[in-house]
């Protein structure tokens, strides 16, 4: 199996949760509130939103493959990223198909929280542009 | 109470240029005019005729409660398209009891939310929540 290239974004950036929650419409405060994610017990800074999560896979995928179309992707959130965090990512490719003349390509990914451990796993369905440059 | 199969109210969302844009950095990616991928995500909670905290109160939960988002799903039908309006219609398709050692039982709840544009599927979302419950013998 190929392996996708690695990929790393050095640090989570809480000022991105805030404009997150207000896009999402998500009341939560531990996204945006450090004593709040205190408060509940969940964790010692604001929490990261799955989305976001979720999306850094997706821009790790787009960056070993640019100009393709994500299919489907399913991810499965095992635990939390928090401000302030690096978070690193790999995977493989699974499979290869040609479908309507179209190149897709089947992954498995995953993302972690160095020192944390494993954050997201998932797998993901993109097609590729075509030789020509069209998709 | 049986939640398994309820349709969720309907309702409307639109991805307008600016937010597009807002959407791309918050998820630290160029921003560009086609929206990113995990856009589906914020269309259907946006679009879904209820709240999320009214959703998780329809599960018997609240939203400070605990509630995690466990698993998500996204099928792109069509690229999506800033500027465009998508109907979105939600139902919750199972619930199902469980037990983990970290938040003891929880009900996994599998919602599923359509995004249609102009009557045409262009993405379906599925978002299963892992939503804390007592114990019976009310340990928490």
């Amino acid at each position: 199996m190929t392996e996708l290239p690695s990929w790393k974004l050095d640090q989570v950036d809480a000022a991105r949760m805030k404009t997150l929650a207000l896009l999402l419409a998500d009341p939560n405060p531990i996204h945006l509130d450090p004593a709040a994610a205190r408060r509940f017990g969940v964790a010692d800074g604001p929490v990261n939103q799955g989305p976001s999560t979720m999306a850094m896979a997706v821009n790790m995928l787009l960056a070993a493959f640019p100009g393709a179309r994500l299919l489907s992707y399913r991810a499965r959130l095992l635990g939390l990223v928090l401000a302030q965090d690096s978070v690193e990512g790999g995977g493989n490719i699974t499979s290869r198909e040609i479908l309507d003349g179209q190149e897709r390509v089947r992954c498995r990914l995953h993302l972690e929280v160095p020192g944390r451990g494993r954050v997201l796993d998932g797998e993901a369905v993109l097609v590729l542009p075509a030789a020509d440059g069209n998709s | 109470m049986d939640l398994a199969g309820r349709e969720l109210p309907s309702g409307s969302a639109r991805l307008e240029p600016y937010q597009n844009w807002l959407l791309h950095d918050a998820f630290y990616s160029p921003p560009q005019s086609e929206p990113h991928p995990v856009a589906a995500f914020v269309l259907a909670n946006r679009g879904i005729g209820i709240s999320m905290a009214d959703l998780f109160a329809l599960f018997g939960s609240d939203i400070n409660d605990g509630p995690l988002l466990a698993e998500s799903a996204i099928e792109l039908h069509h690229p999506l398209a800033e500027d465009a309006d998508y109907q979105v219609r939600g139902v919750i398709e199972s619930v199902e009891r469980r037990r983990s050692r970290r938040i003891g039982p929880f009900d996994r709840i599998t919602c599923r939310f359509d995004l249609y544009q102009a009557d045409d599927l262009a993405a379906t979302v599925t978002n299963v929540f892992a939503v804390p419950r007592a114990d019976q013998d009310g340990a928490p």
